[in-house]
């Protein structure tokens, strides 16, 4: 098995994870767009976690129950405290695609951010994030804009730096692939805007803070099992609800 | 009988309601104020009769019209596995 590291930036410019992965494997379950996120090396100074990527699908034997999340084809364990990572699944460009999204929850989580399952456009000096449940229309209305404008269809990372919040190109496409140049900056949201269930493609006019935190409470990619990290999430939640209220 | 809270849950007041998510399932509740003094009293161990008196002494409501609520409450945390009994 010929290993290699690999750094995959989740928060441009500021945190990485280096990652050691058989090579062959990396390649045959990755593609073109995926590779877009991994570097050769780290770029500048960057908070960096480290994720040993096994090939085999089974336990590392050292993580406890609690830090365990099984997903179909692969086991994500993980160690809060060490800030360590193994990750193990099997061949298939779909399982590995979930450990990403449990990684960069994960991860995001800890540097005070989330996934949001919503539709991202860059509008003027920023972005717009469109919020809504499968089905709400977030597809559809990303096929509305040029690709190079769309930051994802499916599910974009949020992140809270300095009372500001941010959002990037996302790893996570449904539909429409992002077609970004590939400059790795952070973008400001200006404004997280809700699909309706009832009315597809319409969004909903939100005034309370309370109904925005319900709504993004309701959208935002949870995860499973560990009750610290839920806690933390329901905690972002609502700093990230004051910066808009 | 008492019941004790489902040790996987996370859970934070925000503004007027209580936000409760089980880390297990990443399921979502949200609690009005009645359902907040059952959980809060579920959680510091108290039985039914107790839960009811706080709501009693809380709100102008008849005893009765308390525990019917109280009742009605605890079987839904039940069902959705938010509390399990103390044994």
């Amino acid at each position: 098995m010929r290993r290699f590291e690999v750094c995959l930036s989740l928060i441009p410019k500021k945190t990485s994870v280096l990652v050691s992965i058989d090579k062959k494997f990396f390649y045959d379950v990755t593609d073109e767009y995926l590779k877009k996120f991994f570097f050769k090396k780290i770029q500048g100074k960057q908070k960096l976690y480290f994720w040993v990527f096994n090939k085999e699908t089974e336990e590392c034997g050292i993580c406890s129950d609690n830090e365990k999340i099984v997903i179909q084809g692969g086991i994500v364990c993980f160690s809060l405290e060490n800030q360590k990572f193994c990750f193990s699944c099997i061949k298939n460009y779909f399982v590995f695609n979930s450990v990403l999204r449990i990684l960069s929850s994960i991860i995001l989580c800890l540097n005070n951010g989330f996934l949001l399952h919503s539709a991202g456009i860059i509008e003027d000096n920023g972005c717009v994030l469109y919020s809504g449940k499968s089905g709400s229309g977030k597809s559809t209305l990303a096929k509305k804009f040029d690709n190079k404008k769309v930051l994802s269809d499916e599910l974009c990372p949020v992140v809270l730096i300095n009372k500001n919040i941010y959002s990037w190109p996302s790893m996570f496409y449904s539909e429409v692939r992002p077609g970004f140049v590939n400059d790795n900056n952070l973008i400001k949201i200006k404004e997280i805007k809700f699909l309706s269930e009832i009315d597809k493609g319409k969004t909903i006019s939100v005034k309370k803070k309370e109904d925005f935190i319900d709504l993004l409470l309701t959208n935002i990619f949870w995860l499973p099992k560990n009750k610290f990290l839920t806690q933390r999430q329901i905690n972002i939640v609502e700093k990230i609800a004051e910066q808009f209220f | 009988m008492k019941y004790k809270l489902n040790p996987h849950l996370a859970y934070r007041k925000i503004g007027e309601f209580l936000y409760v998510v089980d880390s297990k399932t990443s399921m979502l509740y949200k609690f009005n104020e009645t359902a907040e003094i059952v959980f809060e009293g579920i959680k510091k161990c108290f039985d039914i009769d107790k839960i009811v008196k706080k709501i009693v002494s809380e709100y102008e409501v008849e005893e009765s019209v308390a525990r019917s609520d109280v009742e009605e409450i605890i079987k839904e945390m039940l069902e959705k596995n938010i509390i399990e009994v103390k044994k």
